[in-house]
């Protein structure tokens, strides 16, 4: 049987302890961890580039976004499994972790600039590692990766910033349902639910998009000279910069929703529908304020 | 419709600045309502 919703928050905040430990004591495993968390998440980004490249949007139009979701679905598993760290997780865990007085502000926020900065890197790095891969560099992959780019950064700031949001509700609820499960099978099948709802959901995820964009964009000379423009419906070119189709106009976006989504919506909801009282009496009884994930 | 690509959207920073308000006054709130929460652990680590 799951815990209820007031042992799941003891069970969360004691994870934050064990995390916001690491980072204070093991800085250096910390932003390991967050590397590897990265890494994970891109993963994903890779297999769903993968299997949709070509997927005609006439056979229907969310076909893609399915099957992208599906292959999708283990990135959380194996964070989660794994005990690495992903900031979007850490967002809901830190803000459970702030209630319990387990770390106060600065910490959390110490906590969310390192996890970012880890993710990013390894993110980033995976991602580069990929573009020198043969097989991501022929023409439908080229086509599919610049595609979801353009997509991802062509919209307004309000689209990509709602899309943030609703990202991190789906999968930050997924992670705590993961928390509440004592089952293996449980586990995984509550894990896989948020990244699948998050990417079939067209969504927004800060550190799956760092690698989503940072393909193309290491990619782009090969796509232009391998006459991509001419086979893309929107032969755009991609940028760095805060401009439209820049990689860092959609992260910047996608971080601010990210953080509404985790934190307001999924971290502190858990924390205010769960009964304090209740939570004061497994205090009581409490032996070990720590537990890894 | 005049779409502007800023990284300064005032509107989307207002919102995220209200936000981190809220969720600041809801802790804040939280904690005078029950200041013994959670129990022994409750104390912040520096």
């Amino acid at each position: 049987m799951p815990v209820d919703v007031d042992e799941l928050v003891v069970r969360v905040a004691d994870i934050c302890t064990y995390k916001w430990d690491m980072l204070r004591n093991r800085p250096f495993a910390f932003c390991l961890s967050a590397f590897a968390g990265g890494a994970f998440v891109v993963f994903g980004a890779m297999l769903a580039l993968s299997v949709s490249a070509g997927v005609g949007t006439n056979l229907a139009p969310g076909i893609a976004n399915l099957v992208m979701g599906l292959v999708f679905a283990f990135s959380l598993v194996i964070i989660l499994f794994s005990g690495m760290t992903l900031v979007t997780a850490d967002m809901a865990v830190g803000i459970i972790g702030v209630f319990h007085r387990r770390i106060n502000w600065f910490w959390f926020l110490v906590g969310i600039v390192a996890g970012y900065a880890g993710n990013f890197a390894g993110s980033m790095f995976f991602m580069w590692v990929v573009s020198k891969g043969g097989s991501y560099m022929a023409l439908p992959w080229l086509v599919q990766s610049h595609a979801i780019a353009v997509k991802k950064t062509g919209m307004t700031p309000g689209q990509i910033f709602a899309l943030g949001i609703i990202c991190t509700w789906t999968l930050q609820t997924a992670a705590l349902l993961y928390v509440k499960a004592n089952e293996d099978i449980a586990k995984i099948a509550m894990a896989a639910y948020g990244p699948l709802a998050f990417v079939a959901g067209m969504t927004e995820h800060c550190i799956a998009n760092i690698g989503f964009l940072a393909l193309p964009l290491f990619q782009q000379d090969l796509f232009l000279a391998a006459g991509g423009a001419a086979a893309s419906a929107a032969p755009v070119i991609l940028h760095w910069g805060f401009g439209q189709y820049g990689w860092a106009h959609n992260q910047l976006y996608t971080v601010l929703g990210n953080f509404i989504g985790g934190i307001f919506f999924v971290g502190i909801v858990f924390q205010l529908v769960s009964n304090p009282k209740r939570v004061m009496a497994l205090y009581r009884d409490k032996k070990n304020f720590m537990q890894k994930l | 419709m005049d779409v502007s690509y800023t990284p300064f959207d005032l509107s989307i920073w207002i919102i995220f600045a209200a936000f981190c308000f809220l969720t600041w006054l809801i802790v804040r709130v939280y904690r005078g309502k029950y200041p013994e929460y959670p129990g022994k652990s409750g104390e912040d680590k520096k």
